[in-house]
């Protein structure tokens, strides 16, 4: 029994049996066999054919791209378990008809010593039998993080999401956030910069005579940004939102 | 230029009968990497050490071409020195990999790699695996690694297998390791430096025993090779049933931005003065555009 799952958004919405199937062409004209109507699936896409015993995935010279398990392919042999995306769309091969490697401890493969090394051994997950146990058990739903990002309280409009590793504040439009206003000269060119860790946002300041200010402070060194903190650098006042779960 | 102190220690700990474990203190082109080796009869020794070996070779000689063989996962994003650690670490990968597959004995061997790259004026670290990665800033202790563990990316685990272990055994699953597969995922962090920011890179068998708290203590406290000492000692004492690796790299000066020159200041008035006009025009034709609105 070899099938082919089209899941969107965590959920299946077609199935195809691919035992008596040779080619199954995918795109977003009307004549494939897997139609997906959505701009980011070019006309032609990609075709899935049998050679021998064996699926193979192509990629017809599609624009975005098609990925298999994460990666850009563009002709790849298909296993069991793996996922293929398309747009937004996500196929999951499944071949059961074929032996497959029997998983030691319950889809656990230790890579260590033979025989049970002991729980402070480290062992290694054997991504295959992994990955077909996730195309098996769903999609798991990813919950997004809202960026964080600084608002302009005074000097400017709207916010700016500080997605980069390091946004630069200073005089001239060099840098992500211009300091206007008559003195803005007296500022540096960059006067401040947000650097970004894994967890983290810092301001420190770089150049000139206007030095930021947080929450009234005036920053020398790195200063690490919390939530709703006030930065303050000539006439530009901004407010910093750190990265939440829940969604703007 | 970044300047540094630097110190690393490694030790066998309290029960392992080999030191698994490995790691690299280059100063001159400031790289120093951390590897946690696992598998085979002495597999996991060899894996650490040609991760080590490999990546060492790749970033010290420049004159090897940067080849960008997968285009496919060089992000953009990134700097030309984290594109270049990154196919570092793809080097030890293939290295280990094939010699997995050619030698019987290192069968399934692998190792984490956790790295620090000194470069221009980054911070620039990748790991794979579980090998810790600190930043001491400012008297606080943050992480710059990702776990890649099955604790860590718990959400992943599939309905089948919940329940079925402990956490402190979902602690030592690794979900990727360097050389175990033919390809490799890096988990990259670039930000930059600042003068008395403080990295530390460790193995799991020195931060499973000791908190992130006590070892930005101790590292505040001590000098870098005496911090490195008491750390080993301390994990020692708490049983010590890992190999211990620590590395603790302290940044005495870098170089903050250049400082303006006057040039750049003459060369910057039209546009500041442009910048008056665009604000007042700007706010003018706003204004306009209410007015007409209303």
């Amino acid at each position: 029994m070899i099938r082919m799952l089209v899941k969107y958004k965590d959920r299946t919405i077609k199935e195809f049996a691919l035992d008596r199937i040779d080619t199954l062409s995918i795109g977003r004209n009307p004549n494939h066999h897997l139609v997906i109507d959505n701009y980011a699936v070019s006309g032609n896409h990609a075709v899935i054919f049998r050679e021998g015993n064996r699926f193979i995935l192509k990629d017809t010279h599609s624009k975005n791209g098609t990925f298999l398990n994460g990666l850009t392919v563009q002709q790849a042999n298909l296993k069991n378990g793996d996922l293929i995306t398309i747009g937004k769309h996500t196929l999951v091969f499944l071949d059961h008809g074929r032996s497959r490697p029997r998983p030691e401890q319950g889809g656990l493969k230790t890579s260590g010593l033979p025989g049970d090394p002991g729980p402070d051994h480290t062992m290694f997950m054997d991504t295959e039998v992994y990955r077909r146990m996730l195309a098996e058990s769903g999609d798991i739903p990813e919950i997004p993080k809202a960026p964080a990002y600084v608002a302009f309280l005074a000097g400017g409009n709207g916010r700016f999401d500080l997605a980069k590793s390091m946004i630069t504040i200073g005089r001239s439009h060099r840098c992500d956030i211009v300091i206007g206003g008559f003195f803005s000269f007296l500022a540096g060119d960059p006067a401040a910069a947000i650097s970004k860790t894994p967890q983290h946002h810092y301001i420190s300041g770089v150049s000139g005579w206007i030095k930021p200010k947080v929450n009234g402070q005036t920053v020398h060194g790195p200063v690490r940004l919390k939530d709703m903190d006030i930065i303050k650098i000539g006439v530009v006042v901004l407010q910093y939102a750190s990265e939440g779960p829940a969604a703007p | 230029m970044i300047m540094v102190q630097a110190a690393g220690f490694s030790d066998i700990g309290k029960v392992r009968k080999a030191n698994e474990d490995c790691f690299l203190l280059n100063e001159p082109i400031g790289l120093y990497v951390v590897a946690d080796g696992m598998g085979g009869h002495r597999g996991g020794g060899i894996a650490s050490q040609i991760a080590i070996e490999t990546i060492d070779g790749y970033m010290a000689n420049p004159s090897q071409e940067f080849s960008d063989a997968d285009g496919t996962q060089a992000v953009d994003v990134q700097s030309a020195a984290a594109n270049r650690l990154r196919q570092g670490i793809f080097l030890a990968n293939q290295k280990i990999y094939n010699q997995s597959v050619a030698d019987k004995a290192c069968r399934g061997m692998g190792t984490t790699v956790s790295a620090l790259y000194l470069s221009g004026n980054s911070i620039i670290t990748a790991n794979v695996g579980d090998s810790p990665i600190y930043l001491l800033r400012n008297r606080e202790i943050e992480t710059l690694y990702t776990p890649h563990t099955l604790l860590h990316e718990r959400k992943k685990i599939p309905k089948s297998m919940k329940g079925r272990y402990s956490e402190s055994r979902l602690a030592h699953i690794l979900t990727r390791a360097v050389g175990i597969r033919p390809d490799v995922g890096v988990a990259l962090v670039e930000t930059p430096c600042f003068s008395d920011d403080i990295v530390v890179l460790c193995s799991d068998g020195l931060s499973g025993k000791i908190s992130q708290e006590e070892i930005r203590d101790l590292v505040y406290q001590n000098d870098s090779n005496s911090a490195c000492r008491k750390l080993t000692d301390l994990a020692n004492q708490r049983g010590g049933e890992d190999n211990i690796t620590v590395i603790v790299v302290r940044v005495t000066s870098a170089n903050e931005r250049p400082v303006n020159r006057l040039f750049g200041r003459i060369a910057g008035i039209p546009a500041w003065i442009a910048s008056l006009f665009g604000a007042k025009n700007r706010s003018r034709a706003e204004s306009l555009v209410k007015k007409a609105a209303k």
